[in-house]
């Protein structure tokens, strides 16, 4: 195991450092200028924008100016952004938790929705609830999840005018900033206006963004079920009269460790696939950040940004396996990894 | 023409009545993109700025009309068009590129595997829209980079799925055998190993064409389509977006095209799996992965990314 | 959604680009059905939870919210980037400038009382006796003179430093309310620079520096700077500003990029005026909100480029320029809510020809030349203003014009193409909040032009003549009737196909009176209040 995590960690490194990598030709490459962007329609004359130029670095050759931010990256030291004048790691920190908030709650309303859906289609398999189960899960995967947020906004906030559409709590609502996730520092301050404001700013998105893998994780669910419903120790439970409940109890305990796998990759490419989401609802997450930036030019954002998403991606990918591996001790995790 | 027959009706079996309907509606949708010049009640392309955003059945406008006063029925159909020739040639280029660089990584393994892994794992950290925002701006727009942004981030699904099947069929009596007779590495590759895989390969194209279809989708709709003058979905839906409250049908007709064509192939695609292989559960991106017993020959790294339609 | 930042910084108020924003966009939308009687979504409320005062009857008092569409950058008026209109309009609260521009856009009193010109280099400005920062440091003219300077200084790079130092020779405090700027030569464009360079105070900048300040600003103006969470700019009172006792609060600016969710939370109350409403949706603001409009100062327009073909022809250009139907992209696509521009000019600017024909919609004219173009035209756009350029290629095929495309450009790959002069032709915009007709022509039309954009590469001998005569005069009038040439030959030579100037449109919530639009998007509050 311990072995596992040192090549695993070695990967992680590996990884991103091709990402950084790929992102500094990419932005090389790419047309357009921080300086022209900062300055904008402003009449600043060629000495001045040459001056910020210099000040900036960016006249530097390339590989110098990625050994530079390799260099403070490894000291925790992303820059500062050409745009906000901060800190890199300060925009990104309060971004990421409002990633991260999202993220939860669509797993959280993933799981409400996906797991009976799941239950029931496996224990009644070909019956009318299985196949509108299947429907249901095909249904959420196929739907464009902008389209879906889309939709959402139209009949709750512009017809019904139940839900908020925008950010993350209503304004004049201040929550302590603890964690950053402003539904559980609420909850910690024992702020309840703030609480409540949160909550509903989260229902779109989150069932929006919910939606789709609750559809994933049906299907996996259902499928793993039902081959463990099959199988020899499920009979033998039922034959010493266990009740239901038990037995499912029992099919879940066997069917996790699959589903688990399938919900960690799903996180690592929530917290990267979820930025049209982000944009619809206007959350401030990640995402969002990181495309604002692009589109500005803002390279010490857009590096640092992209950074920290693909070592979640890859961390998360790892604890993913770890926790498989532990559910399930008849796959030894990393024997084959290809190293 | 008897055998066809029977064989058409065995295939409809097979495929379930719900796949049948999705492989007709499917068929329906390629008929209507390659007659869609013809299809179309009006010129997509002429506007009328004094007839926009009609609602629906207003005079010859069957959809009404977008914020520049164009037919949207007519613009639904040709966009229908670019929207499946971007897929079809975005998934069939990655589909070459990665069944190469996976047959080759499998098959070989080692260093090379262990290199060509780390930039595929890279390829997948790397946040696919950022991934595909940034190609859009150093090659510009047009139809022909979306495809090549497409293919970027595509080509990884196919180069994981095919080095897993290799590597498990490599150590296979017959692929021995082969190599015992002294059949050279490629004849090998591409006579005995990629023959075995058609199944699973055909399968996840078919999903990755609905997912390719809805990303280009949000690009169109992230203001990154390329070329305005073309009707595509994606930026029908953005056109309408801004217009939710005044006039509904802008966003809501060309999601719902989206829509229906992603859940008919994904149906394809699920029924496809049935035929060819019913074990092969497991390379369903978005979909199922592997239950523990399918799981073996493959550790669950292996498994390919799962990533659904949340682009 | 994902804009550009391309018109931040812009000297004066521009069109927000509605960048989406890294940090927290905010809004309430907490409804009071869903609330279970939560009154949240009641303004006064959202003054009453930040903890200051309850709103007072008689109408006065209370927290004005204001949802912009574009981030709130640097509050340090000195750092580049300067921001948008959104961020100099909350500089513009919490600090105050030597003279302002009206809602005419001419130069007003703030805090220079007047000012002289005994010759064309010379300006004396006479200032507010009395003025206090909220710090309680002095404002004097020993303090403006520092300003100046600071602005001046070559290590500090401010943003206004390269605009203001080809102006200024020197700066005196020659007593303690009067402030002399000796110029170069005469600069018609000094008084438009000294109404976006806002005072900051000598000794606590001196202090706490640059960064320090930008976080935690102090200024003389009618708001002090509260705190910013997220997304939001907390303003609070300046019970002692020298122009009298704004009755209001507090404001509180946030940003909220998407229009539809703007107009959402005015609705339900949780904000009291959102900027940027697109015409189409301003009929939607009724009932308990309204609409308020204003004349704009930016100017959309295709520019063609002169050294490619098929527009190195003057009389294709004019052939596309007599193809665009201003008039119906004003009435249907604007909903009528703008300027359908014959010049290079909107109405309120000097240097516009009110007795001149101009550009207009000739498409007899128009189908002569451009039928017998072969050549491909490819417009380029950035994806604001994609919709616009739709409408003039759909004008421009219905004229004749064949093998035409619109490209939908990533906005800093435009920009770069645009500053490059490499596109053929293009969809864009200009922001002219300083009202001159110079400000467009140094930096499009001029060859001596300080930086390095290309745009259209248009340049012309005469034209440099031309504008070179009118920056030499100070007197508004005399130089007025100097732009009559340079808008002739700008007919003439058509680098701009001018288009429209769109009118600004704020939705207003009914209960806020003592309120009116500003044409360059700032926020005038003194006598603003929220009626209980």
């Amino acid at each position: 195991m311990v072995r596992l995590i040192a090549v695993r960690l070695f990967h992680t490194i590996v990884v991103t450092l091709i990402v950084s990598l790929i992102v500094f030709a990419l932005l090389h490459f790419a047309p357009g200028d921080p300086v022209s962007n900062v300055y904008g329609e402003q009449n600043v004359d060629a000495a001045q924008r040459a001056a910020l130029r210099l000040k900036l670095g960016l006249d530097d050759p390339i590989w110098q100016q990625y050994l530079n931010f390799i260099g403070n990256a490894v000291r925790g030291d992303l820059g500062v952004s050409i745009f906000q004048q901060q800190p890199v790691t300060s925009l990104i920190g309060p971004a990421l938790m409002a990633t991260l908030e999202l993220t939860i709650a669509s797993l959280i309303v993933s799981i409400a929705i996906g797991l009976p859906v799941a239950i029931i289609s496996a224990l009644k398999q070909n019956s009318i609830y299985d196949r509108a189960g299947s429907f249901f899960a095909l249904f959420g995967i196929s739907m464009p999840s902008f389209w879906l947020g889309i939709v959402l906004i139209l009949i709750m906030s512009v017809y019904l005018g139940v839900l908020p559409v925008e950010g993350r709590v209503g304004t004049g609502i201040s929550i302590d900033n603890i964690t950053g996730l402003n539904t559980l520092d609420a909850l910690l301050t024992g702020n309840w206006e703030g609480l409540w404001s949160a909550l509903l700013h989260l229902v779109l998105p989150a069932v929006t963004l919910g939606m789709a893998i609750a559809a994933t994780l049906a299907r996996v669910l259902r499928s793993s079920l039902i081959d463990i419903k099959n199988q020899e120790f499920i009979e033998a439970l039922r034959a010493r009269g266990l009740s239901q409940a038990t037995v499912v109890r029992h099919m879940l305990r066997n069917a996790f460790p699959p589903t688990v796998i399938m919900v960690g990759i799903k996180i690592g490419s929530l917290l990267g696939g979820a930025i049209v989401i982000e944009v619809v609802f206007s959350w401030p997450g990640l995402g969002r950040l990181i495309v604002t930036a692009i589109s500005a030019r803002d390279y010490p954002l857009i590096e640092g940004g992209v950074l920290v998403m693909a070592v979640l991606f890859v961390l998360v990918n790892l604890v993913t396996d770890l926790v498989h591996g532990v559910l399930d001790p008849r796959i030894r995790v990393g024997t084959r990894s290809g190293v | 023409m008897k055998s066809l027959m029977k064989r058409l009706i065995t295939t409809w079996t097979r495929l379930g009545s719900a796949g049948g309907i999705a492989a007709i509606f499917c068929l329906l949708v390629v008929l209507i993109a390659l007659l869609a010049p013809f299809l179309a009640p009006l010129d997509p392309d002429r506007q009328d700025l004094a007839a926009r955003l009609l609602p629906p059945f207003s005079g010859d406008h069957i959809f009404g009309t977008d914020s520049l006063g164009r037919d949207i029925l007519s613009r639904l159909i040709v966009g229908t068009r670019a929207s499946l020739v971007v897929a079809f040639t975005a998934v069939s280029i990655s589909l070459v590129i990665g069944v190469g660089i996976g047959l080759v990584s499998g098959y070989f393994g080692g260093k090379l595997d262990a290199v060509l892994m780390r930039f595929v794992d890279a390829f997948l950290a790397f946040p696919f829209l950022l991934l595909a925002i940034t190609i859009i701006a150093i090659l510009g727009p047009g139809t022909r980079n979306i495809i090549i942004a497409l293919i970027v981030s595509e080509w990884v699904v196919y180069v994981r799925l095919v080095r897993g099947e290799t590597l498990s069929l490599r150590e296979r009596e017959f692929i021995m055998s082969a190599r015992m007779l002294g059949v050279s590495k490629p004849a090998i590759m591409i006579k005995h190993i990629l023959p075995n895989i058609y199944g699973p390969i055909l399968v996840v194209s078919t999903l990755e064409l609905g997912i390719v279809i809805v990303t280009e989708a949000s690009l169109s709709f992230l203001g990154l389509g390329g070329n305005a003058s073309t009707a595509t979905w994606g930026a029908m839906l953005a056109d309408g977006r801004s217009h939710l409250s005044t006039a509904w049908w802008l966003a809501t007709l060309p999601g719902l095209a989206i829509f229906l064509v992603v859940l008919a192939v994904n149906m394809l695609g699920d029924a496809l799996r049935d035929y060819t292989d019913p074990r092969m559960k497991g390379y369903r991106r978005g979909g199922e992965i592997p239950t523990t017993e399918i799981a073996e020959p493959s550790p669950p790294m292996e498994l390919p990314p799962v990533e659904s339609s949340i682009r | 959604m994902v804009r550009s930042m391309r018109k931040n910084s812009r000297i004066g108020a521009r069109r927000s680009a509605t960048v989406a924003t890294a940090a927290a966009a905010v809004l309430a939308l907490v409804l009071a059905g869903c609330g279970g009687g939560n009154k949240a979504a009641d303004p006064t409320s959202a003054g009453g939870t930040n903890g200051s005062a309850a709103a007072p009857a008689g109408g006065e008092g209370g927290q004005l919210v204001v949802g912009v569409s574009d981030q709130i950058l640097n509050l340090d008026p000195g750092l580049a980037p300067t921001g948008g209109r959104e961020t100099i309009a909350v500089r513009n609260l919490i600090f105050d400038t030597l003279v302002l521009q009206g809602n005419d856009l001419k130069p007003v009193a703030r805090l220079a009382d007047s000012w002289t010109n005994p010759d064309d280099n010379t300006w004396i400005f006479k200032l507010h006796p009395g003025v206090s920062f909220t710090n309680g440091e002095p404002f004097n003219a020993e303090i403006a003179k520092y300003n100046v300077d600071r602005v001046l200084d070559p290590e500090l790079q401010l943003s206004y430093f390269s605009q203001l130092s080809s102006i200024v020779d020197s700066v005196e405090a020659t007593d303690a309310d009067t402030l002399t700027i000796k110029t170069k030569g005469a600069s018609p464009g000094l008084l438009t620079i000294l109404a976006y360079m806002q005072m900051v105070p000598q000794k606590n900048m001196e202090e706490v520096g640059d960064d320090a300040f930008n976080k935690a600003p102090i200024g003389t103006g009618p708001f002090k700077f509260d705190k910013r969470v997220g997304d939001q700019v907390y303003l609070t009172r300046n019970d002692d500003y020298w122009g009298g006792k704004p009755k209001l609060d507090g404001v509180v600016f946030q940003t909220i990029p998407e229009v539809s969710s703007r107009i959402a939370a005015l609705k339900s109350g949780s904000i009291h005026i959102a900027n940027q409403i697109p015409p189409d949706l301003s009929a939607t603001l009724t009932g308990n909100v309204k609409s308020e409009t204003v004349t704009g100062t930016r100017i959309f327009f295709l520019a063609m480029n002169v050294d490619q073909a098929p527009f190195d022809d003057p009389a294709v250009r004019r052939a596309m320029s007599d193809a665009i139907d201003r008039e119906s992209i004003v009435e249907n696509l604007y909903a009528g809510e703008g300027v359908a521009l014959n010049q290079v000019g909107y109405p309120a600017m000097l240097g516009y020809q009110k007795d001149i024909d101009g550009f207009a919609f000739d498409p007899d004219a128009a189908r002569k030349v451009l039928e017998g173009i072969t050549t491909p035209v490819v417009i380029d756009v950035g994806q604001s203003d994609a919709t616009l350029a739709q409408a003039v290629y759909g004008q421009l095929e219905a004229a004749g014009l064949k093998n035409v495309t619109v490209r939908i450009v990533e906005d800093s790959a435009f920009s770069a193409a645009k500053e490059g002069g490499t596109t053929q032709a293009y969809v864009g915009s200009w922001g002219v909040a300083e009202g001159d007709l110079d400000a467009v022509l140094i930096r499009h039309f001029w060859s001596g032009r300080s930086d390095t954009s290309k745009y259209t590469n248009y340049s012309s001998p005469e034209m440099d003549k031309l504008i070179e005569t009118e920056q030499a005069i100070v007197d508004p009038a005399k130089r007025g009737e100097l732009f009559k040439p340079i808008a002739d030959l700008l007919i003439t030579d058509v680098p701009w196909a001018p288009i429209i100037t769109p009118n600004e449109i704020y939705g207003v919530s009914t209960n806020v009176s003592g309120w009116e639009p500003s044409p360059i998007g700032l926020f005038q509050l003194q006598d603003t209040t929220i009626a209980g």
